[in-house]
């Protein structure tokens, strides 16, 4: 039997994906050379960023719009709106049927998806290179000119409400993870998660979407992104010629402050599962704070790494946990980190919770060793030589930093913040973060204990 | 490295008020996608094959656009090895060994890999054992070593064994409780039987045999199943072919072969379910989730690719595929529908699988059939216009899944040392769809499709979903959990 403890792992990597970071360093000895990005970057008048990363090594070409708009910036009745409208944006526009996007670039022999995220929604398509145009023309009209059919509309929420159904409400983790959030944050957006309530999903009207789809899908609230065998020079004129004459808007944000949390909370949740969970919310800075990268460094030390502490001592040596991760969620606003330990009874979760606290004091009150933070270099440069790899991906990081930052190569800042990284800014961290009175505690157990 | 485009920057700030806008219109967009793209051809880059001694295949390809080395590989047997006592020994057995060594305990080993940045791992199929491994090539001695060390050096007698034992027990009670574990361990019952292919999703099975699985049957099935006859090795890096070479002969020539018996036991057809509906009750579950399939083919079938492809204008294509289109984007009952062939050494089995919200589960199970009887029967044939899409895609996206030689590789190996179809078996492939006529997608289809062998398991509420079928003279088998 394959481990259902590392799918449960799966899901939170997967949730975790886009927030992932890019890291280098360089060992004393050993002189490896972390290859740069080679990219071209321009704007047009109206505020809309454009990058363009080329790889000519087939001729396909990846094509994304970001637009600066997620979860965190809907207002709790219309919850998951975000997501409604990345469904409503494959409904058709004046000039477009429902579901053409999908049957032009299937047509062409490519694919056109979406997704949206706590600060981003997504769009893209791949296509053959010598198709660019088709994909411009699509986000073209619609950043404009979407239809918002009542009928259609109405089935479509049939369907995020199937969405939901499936992803959240049958999964017993996921349904705690959003359940726990809503405790952990009271007034911030980051009361609902992405899919938002079912409420709100079966009640939007037209109305709410037509505004919200108004408010925030504008080319200055937009970056571009072409990764593959493209030409930058045709990308700008397309660009131009696509997007050129869009106006910009002015977008208010919800503004919202979360209080200051100063004390520690705690819930019990009851599921269908024979192995209970000890699920920790942490709160955490915005994503380009200086603070972030040793957040991740310490996640990796204290609980990622297989040489972590905690599974060094919870797992391998006294057989509390059959597993444990550490996820920062880091967004244009204050984010959180959640991190899960899976005790091996429920009997034993109050000392697992008691071991881990341990741990952290033992962080923050003794040294930490060389070859802890070695391994935390190491693996940073490796993952950021390996992401060469992938040009869309790092095409894709980029997009994602400039539109929440303004800052395409923020991976640039973490890799230093790492490679300076020493002992002392780790204990700092930990006494900052890891505090119990900044933390929401669940514990998920089975319904018939 | 930014490549700033200072002509680019200036022809924006020059010349944007100039700008009239694009008038869209379904013709407009019919125009931009017009397209037909080329035959893809695939071009196997240089390799070097050899073969040690003792049996061990390896395949080099040099790679110099990154400083990095990766690891492919494949033992051939897998999970098919298994017996009905020893279910669930061969991951065991691959979680031990990827936790230490007889030379290395299980803190040492995770140090290794993180101070040196290796990472190694083995996955199991039903035919085979999956190695994949990498580094930065500064440290490929380690990463040899170490694949070396977790193939040549397991000790089942660790002290982790207790606490991996427990950790199985944990695990397999979790699954008993969970949709996707409990939807594929009843299906794959009743599409397998006995047979070794069903034995990775049967929870209760795997939970009768852990008490056999001890240190010592573990090494009798290393002993039996694990050896350099039956591995091969390929990798690809930023390294000369010859020094790799000197550098795998160090580390393997001392791996003594065996002989293996490689697994052969017959698929017998579960007849007695086809047609059948089955609802495992779960009084909690908001959803009801649908597998239905049948058995059908080996990997040795010669017109596999034609039915793949045939089967993407049915289900298996996504938001284009006829699935899709009823039950997402006319009904609005799905998120998701798709279906799929996957086959293997000793046979293969077709599934659909979709999630509807209870009440809707009948009116799906009927789609899924209605859907297939409409193609199969000459109601609504693929059309040429059906089949030319899905070409046309394939003919684009495939080149992808070749750019990188590592992938390359990887699928060099595993055509001419698993399914035995020849080093070049994807441009084969690819002439193969090219090749094919609406006619012979919809015949293909037609000979393969087997609406009235739809075994049916649905997972859900039995109070909301039951009285559906029976409503249309359908009798359902309920599994209480």
């Amino acid at each position: 039997m394959k481990s259902y403890v590392k799918s449960i792992m799966l899901i939170l990597i997967v949730t975790a994906l886009f927030a992932c970071t890019a890291t280098e360093t360089r060992m004393e000895n050993n002189p490896v050379k972390t290859p740069e990005v080679a990219y071209s970057e321009f704007a047009l008048e109206n505020g809309m960023k454009i990058f363009v990363v080329e790889d000519h090594k087939v001729p396909l070409m990846k094509f994304e719009i970001w637009y600066n708009v997620g979860s965190i910036d809907e207002p709790e009745r219309i919850s998951g709106i975000s997501h409604m409208l990345e469904h409503t944006m494959f409904l058709g526009t004046k000039s477009l049927g429902k579901d053409k996007v999908h049957h032009l670039t299937k047509q062409v022999g490519g694919w056109a998806n979406a997704g949206t995220f706590y600060d981003f929604t997504m769009y893209e398509e791949e296509l053959p290179s010598a198709k660019l145009e088709l994909a411009m023309a699509i986000e073209s009209d619609r950043m404009q000119n979407l239809k918002i059919d009542p009928e259609e509309f109405a089935r479509e929420q049939q369907v995020v409400a199937q969405e939901r159904r499936m992803r959240t409400e049958n999964s017993f983790f996921m349904s705690s993870w959003e359940e726990m959030q809503s405790v952990a944050f009271e007034k911030h957006p980051l009361h609902h998660t992405v899919i938002g309530w079912m409420d709100s999903i079966l009640n939007y009207s037209v109305d709410d979407m037509r505004a919200y789809y108004s408010k925030y899908y504008s080319p200055n609230n937009a970056v571009m992104v072409v990764s593959g065998d493209v030409d930058p020079e045709n990308v700008h004129a397309l660009a131009v010629k696509y997007f050129g004459d869009y106006s910009p808007k002015e977008i208010t944000r919800l503004g919202i402050v979360e209080p200051e949390q100063t004390e520690e909370k705690f819930l019990k949740i009851e599921k269908i599962t024979n192995v209970p969970i000890i699920a920790m919310m942490y709160k955490s800075p915005q994503g380009d704070n200086p603070d972030v990268p040793v957040i991740e460094a310490l996640a990796d030390i204290l609980v990622n790494n297989s040489t972590s502490r905690v599974k060094t001592v919870l797992k391998n040596e006294k057989h509390m946990i059959m597993e444990t991760a550490a996820i920062p969620m880091s967004f244009r606003d204050s984010g959180f980190v959640m991190v899960y330990l899976v005790p091996m009874s429920v009997d034993g979760m109050d000392d697992v919770l008691g071991a881990f606290d341990a741990e952290i004091a033992r962080l923050i009150d003794g040294s930490i060793e060389e070859k802890e933070l070695a391994i935390v270099k190491k693996s940073a440069l490796k993952a950021q030589i390996f992401m060469m790899k992938n040009t869309g991906g790092m095409a894709s990081q980029m997009a994602l930093d400039t539109v929440r930052f303004g800052n395409p190569e923020l991976y640039k800042d973490k890799l230093a913040a790492i490679k300076n990284m020493n002992a002392e800014d780790i204990k700092a961290i930990a006494e900052k973060y890891l505090s119990k009175d900044k933390r929401t505690v669940a514990y998920i157990v089975p319904k018939s204990k | 490295m930014k490549k700033i485009l200072f002509v680019l920057l200036t022809v924006v700030f020059l010349s944007a008020p100039a700008f009239s806008g694009v008038e869209f219109s379904e013709q407009y967009f019919e125009e931009l996608a017009q397209s037909k793209n080329k035959i893809p051809e695939i071009t196997v880059p240089a390799y070097e094959r050899f073969e040690l001694g003792n049996g061990l295949i390896v395949f080099l390809i040099e790679n110099h656009e990154l400083p990095v080395v990766e690891i492919s590989g494949y033992i051939k047997g897998g999970r098919s090895h298994e017996t009905p006592e020893l279910a669930g020994i061969t991951d065991f057995m691959i979680g031990m060994m990827s936790t230490g060594t007889a030379n290395m305990s299980e803190q040492e080993m995770n140090e290794y890999k993180g101070l040196h940045g290796t990472y190694f791992g083995i996955t199991s199929k039903r035919d085979y054992l999956q190695l994949s491994g990498n580094a930065l090539i500064e440290d490929s001695d380690e990463l040899i070593s170490l694949m070396a060390d977790i193939l040549m050096n397991p000790d089942f007698k660790a002290p982790y064994y207790q606490r991996k034992m427990m950790e199985l027990y944990q695990g397999l009670s979790m699954a008993r409780t969970q949709d996707p574990s409990l939807l594929d361990m009843v299906f794959f019952a009743k599409l397998y039987g006995d047979h070794p292919y069903d034995f990775d999703t049967d929870i209760d099975l795997q939970t009768s045999a852990v008490q056999n699985i001890t240190p010592e049957k573990l090494q009798q099935y290393y002993d039996e199943t694990i050896a350099p006859n039956t591995t091969i090795i390929g990798i690809a890096g930023d390294f000369k072919n010859r020094d790799m070479k000197k550098k795998i002969k160090d580390a393997f020539s001392e791996w003594q072969n065996k002989g293996v018996t490689l697994p052969h036991q017959k698929i017998i057809p579960q007849e007695k379910n086809y047609g059948r509906v089955f609802i495992i009750n779960k009084p909690d579950a908001t959803q009801a989730k649908i597998v239905m399939g049948y058995d059908v083919y080996d990997n040795r079938y010669e017109k596999y690719v034609e039915h793949k492809i045939a089967d993407m204008v049915y289900g298996s294509g996504s938001f284009e595929c006829r699935l899709m289109d009823l039950l997402r984007v006319k009904k609005g009952y799905a998120y998701d529908a798709r279906s799929s062939v996957s086959v293997n050494n000793l046979g293969g089995d077709y599934t659909v699988r979709t999630e509807v919200k209870p009440e809707s589960a009948y009116n799906a199970y009927r789609g899924i059939i209605d859907e297939m009887r409409a193609i199969k029967d000459e109601v609504n044939p693929i059309s040429a216009k059906e089949l030319y899409k899905t070409v046309n895609f394939f003919n684009a996206l495939l080149p992808k899944f070749y750019s990188d030689k590592t992938d390359i590789i990887n699928d060099v190996m595993y055509n001419m040392e698993i399914t035995r179809r020849g080093a070049d078996w994807m441009n084969k492939y690819i002439a193969k769809y090219n090749n094919m006529t609406a006619g012979e997608a919809q015949l293909i289809f037609e000979k393969k499709s087997r609406p009235d062998d739809f075994i049916t398991v649905i997972l859900g509420q039995k109070d909301l979903i039951a009285p559906q079928f029976e409503e249309q003279g359908i009798s359902v088998e309920i599994i209480e959990i």
